[in-house]
């Protein structure tokens, strides 16, 4: 049977990161420290996942059914539940959920093409997960050495990614660099091959971290009536 | 006519949180909130930033500010998740700037066609999937879901489809959320409580 290939980067992921079920995995990161051994698996899981991500490509074929791509979802975390974590990947588990999906005698063509798609759609989920933990663990960590870090993964990974992750990895920096991500925002904000929208979201998170006066705010409290407005990184 | 169907959804929602007892006696119930603007709700003046636009804002009796985003289809609110997500991302930091203060919440409409939460093509996230992640609370016609009722309704819908795979009584997704149809029906289908 025509196989596809795990890439090496998501093999043996930590758990709970490497969980291929998304609602399962939430529910033990949610309960997750963010103490920096964690961040630090994290970031690391990240940096993984992005360069597994230059590897695959979510673009569904054109052999999958158009009502399992509606309504992916599920399918995908019955596989999910059938491979746990990525390292029990198998061609034949993808091919058994076919047949109980109703597809009698899947093609050898239509499993590859939803094994690699299902690959490429965990590892996004993963990534996305792990995203947005490291957005709430770092937020507006500017000096830390894990932001620090993370904004190098960005900078590495940045240009290679496509758009979708791109949009993601920009709004993460600017709320876990701060300052510190300006540099990146800029560069993105003058790069005229990038599209108009996310050279305007890089503008926009300049001026978030930066205020109208192009100056980093800070929180205004007035008593007895609360002013909410947006905190800076002096706060 | 959308456009139309979409102003009469935030007004009908406005009405029903005054009918409902939620808004606080000594806050105005403010609809088309704008960036940077302040917005006098009682005791608190506010501002929708980093949010662009907010459909409703309003002081509750529980003392949070609330923002809301109203759509008045299911479909209208995938539409809007998948074309523009930052609005949603936006709302997400307004309301972390202040989280013992603020609540944030995504309105549809009508049950019609409420399935569509569920639905997700392509780099798409379900948008029932989306809010759970994203501890975010969704109304459905006059039906207030929490975050956990919101969770166990995707784990019984999962566990349904499953068990439909697995004993081979599987058919179609049309037929399947034929059975659901409105909340009631998916309170009957899939045995969870709802309503």
């Amino acid at each position: 049977m025509k196989t596809t290939y795990v890439p090496k980067e998501l093999l043996n992921l930590p758990s709970p990161w490497g969980m291929t079920h998304g609602m399962s995995r939430l529910a033990v990161i949610r309960r997750l420290s963010d103490n920096p051994s964690q961040v630090k698996k994290a970031l690391n899981v990240l940096e993984r996942c992005l360069s597994a991500l230059l590897q695959l490509d979510i673009s569904p074929s054109d052999s999958l059914p158009a009502d399992m791509m509606e309504y992916w979802d599920f399918s995908a975390s019955y596989l999910a539940r059938k491979m746990p974590a990525l390292d029990k990947f198998e061609m034949l588990k993808v091919q058994e959920f076919l047949v109980q999906y109703g597809i009698n005698e899947p093609s050898e063509t239509l499993t590859f093409d939803v094994a690699s798609y299902w690959l490429c759609w965990v590892t996004r989920d993963i990534y996305r997960a792990t995203l947005s933990w490291l957005r709430d663990a770092l937020r507006e960590a500017g000096d830390s050495p894990q932001a620090t870090r993370f904004l190098r993964i960005v900078r590495r990974y940045y240009w290679q990614v496509d758009e979708s992750i791109k949009q993601s990895l920009l709004l993460a920096s600017a709320s876990i660099g701060w300052q510190k991500a300006l540099p990146l925002l800029k560069s993105i904000e003058h790069n005229y091959s990038t599209c108009p929208q996310l050279r305007q979201a890089a503008q926009d998170y300049q001026q978030w971290i930066l205020g109208p006066e192009g100056k980093t705010k800070a929180v205004v409290r007035q008593t007895p009536q609360f002013v909410l407005t947006m905190a800076g990184a002096g706060d | 006519m959308d456009q139309f169907d979409q102003v009469l959804a935030e007004l009908r929602h406005a009405n029903q949180l005054y009918q409902s007892g939620v808004v606080a006696k000594e806050s105005p119930i403010i609809t088309s909130a704008k960036l940077g603007r302040q917005y006098n709700l009682g005791p608190y003046l506010t501002q929708i930033d980093p949010v662009p636009e907010g459909d409703v804002l309003y002081l509750g009796t529980d003392g949070l500010i609330h923002l809301h985003e109203v759509k008045n289809t299911a479909k209208a609110l995938r539409e809007k998740l998948k074309k523009h997500p930052q609005q949603l991302t936006r709302m997400l930091q307004w309301r972390q700037k202040a989280k013992d203060k603020r609540e944030i919440r995504m309105v549809v409409g009508t049950e019609m066609g409420w399935t569509q939460v569920f639905a997700a093509r392509s780099e798409e996230i379900a948008v029932l999937a989306i809010l759970i992640n994203e501890e975010v609370p969704l109304t459905i016609g006059e039906i207030n879901l929490s975050v956990p009722r919101m969770d166990d309704l995707w784990n019984r819908a999962e566990s349904k489809v499953h068990q439909m795979f697995a004993q081979g009584t599987w058919s179609n997704w049309n037929s399947f959320y034929q059975q659901m149809r409105t909340l009631k029906d998916t309170e009957i289908f899939l045995g969870v409580h709802l309503l």
